[in-house]
């Protein structure tokens, strides 16, 4: 494991107003080192997405400190956040959230562009990426044209393809078959471990847990829990993960 | 040319002489603000203005809330707003130069078919580029509204979508 590339420190965040007011975290303390892939888990309404949120700097919190690679998030403006974001993170959202007009290495290749980088280098980028993750040939294809599992793998490469320190995945596997859940879960873990990222996957799938370096359990807005993972992918010989 | 103005004025004590750009102008004039004529002219126009704009503005609204989700799947990975508000413009300007050839082409062919009548329409180069440049301020204008929508939106909305 490598240092902390992401840190929250007595985090409190409060959704809604008035008296729909809710307190969804109480004083959160969560690490991530670069290299490990960690399970957060938790029943539904415990505060995992709003965590995961805060974390990915999409909502600030409005006690504690969150450190995205050593820099604090306090006082930062969206546009800040969003950049920083930008930089550091990649998103794996339960339903792809892939851009249905535009091909596998055009979802892809977005994020460099975003970030400035121009087009031809940025598609040799997302093609490499592609052909890591074992799926060159699918990508002329749109996402309606991928099955549920090479949509999430996609997925996975955008958020790769910048090179994140950090990848956030809030329920990747909620919307897979245990086979497509199982080479997913797979590519996550190696992308922790052979590309030094820090994973956090929020999960209530139980058949992610032989993926875990650790798992971190938090109800009503407190962490609850903490144990050791049995710490990686158990197929290094997945052909999915074979390229990494 | 005034001399011979002034020869025809006095040998012709009831009529008015005129110059060729005198003639035009009062012609013009008497068209635009002495019939009709010119203001159904200019109320075409500017209900044409209105019209076109609400229609690129509803258009671009509802284009946009149908793809909020896109929308706010790029501003979780980080995409600045000046980049999804250039994304929006960008359509706003396809618009108006879609819009405006196919407008080009018909006031084009109408030109020719007026062409060889009492009455033909004239279409200068220079009335073509303003007509251009107004056509994209209208279509620029009403991304607006479009514009608003989805600076407001919320990233969270990715993971909860």
């Amino acid at each position: 494991m490598s240092d902390r590339v992401i840190e929250a420190v007595n985090v409190v965040k409060s959704l809604g107003d008035g008296a729909r007011k809710v307190q969804a975290l109480k004083g959160v303390n969560l690490h991530l080192a670069g290299g490990e892939l960690v399970l957060l888990m938790g029943p539904s309404g415990s505060g995992k997405t709003t965590l995961l949120s805060v974390l990915g700097c999409i909502l600030s919190p409005n006690e504690g400190t969150v450190r995205i690679c050593g820099q604090s998030t306090s006082g930062l403006q969206p546009e800040a956040l969003a950049k920083l974001r930008l930089a550091h993170i990649g998103f794996v959202f339960q339903t792809y959230h892939l851009f249905p007009t535009l091909t596998a290495i055009d979802n892809v290749r977005l994020v460099l562009e975003v970030a400035g980088e121009r087009p031809h280098h940025a598609a040799a980028k997302a093609m490499d990426v592609l052909a890591l993750i074992g799926l060159a040939h699918k990508a002329r294809a749109l996402p309606l044209e991928l099955s549920s599992g090479e949509q999430q793998r996609v997925a996975i490469a955008r958020a790769m393809v910048g090179n994140a320190a950090v990848i956030l995945a809030d329920e990747p596997t909620a919307a897979l078959d245990s086979e497509n859940g199982h080479s997913v879960m797979s590519l996550l873990a190696e992308v922790a471990k052979i590309q030094s990222r820090g994973v956090l996957v929020v999960t209530h799938d139980a058949r992610t847990l032989p993926f875990a370096n650790r798992v971190v359990r938090i109800d009503d807005g407190r962490i609850v829990g903490e144990e050791q993972g049995a710490g990686g992918s158990p197929g290094p010989t997945d052909e999915v993960t074979a390229g990494l | 040319m005034e001399e011979v103005r002034d020869r025809l004025t006095s040998t012709l004590a009831k009529a008015e002489v005129l110059t060729p750009a005198e003639f035009r102008k009062r012609s013009r004039s008497f068209w635009l603000f002495e019939t009709g004529a010119g203001a159904a002219l200019f109320a075409g126009a500017l209900l044409g203005m209105i019209v076109g704009s609400v229609i690129v503005a509803q258009t671009l609204y509802s284009n946009t809330k149908e793809h909020l989700n896109e929308f706010a799947t790029l501003r979780a990975i980080g995409t600045s707003r000046m980049y999804i508000q250039i994304v929006i413009i960008v359509q706003a300007l396809l618009s108006a130069v879609i819009g405006f050839a196919i407008a080009l082409g018909t006031g084009l062919l109408v030109v020719k078919v007026t062409a060889a009548t009492a009455l033909p329409v004239v279409m200068t180069p220079t009335l073509m580029a303003s007509l251009f440049l107004l056509t994209v301020a209208m279509c620029v204008t009403s991304a607006i509204s479009a514009i608003i929508q989805v600076v407001r939106i919320d990233p969270a909305t990715a993971f909860t979508r």
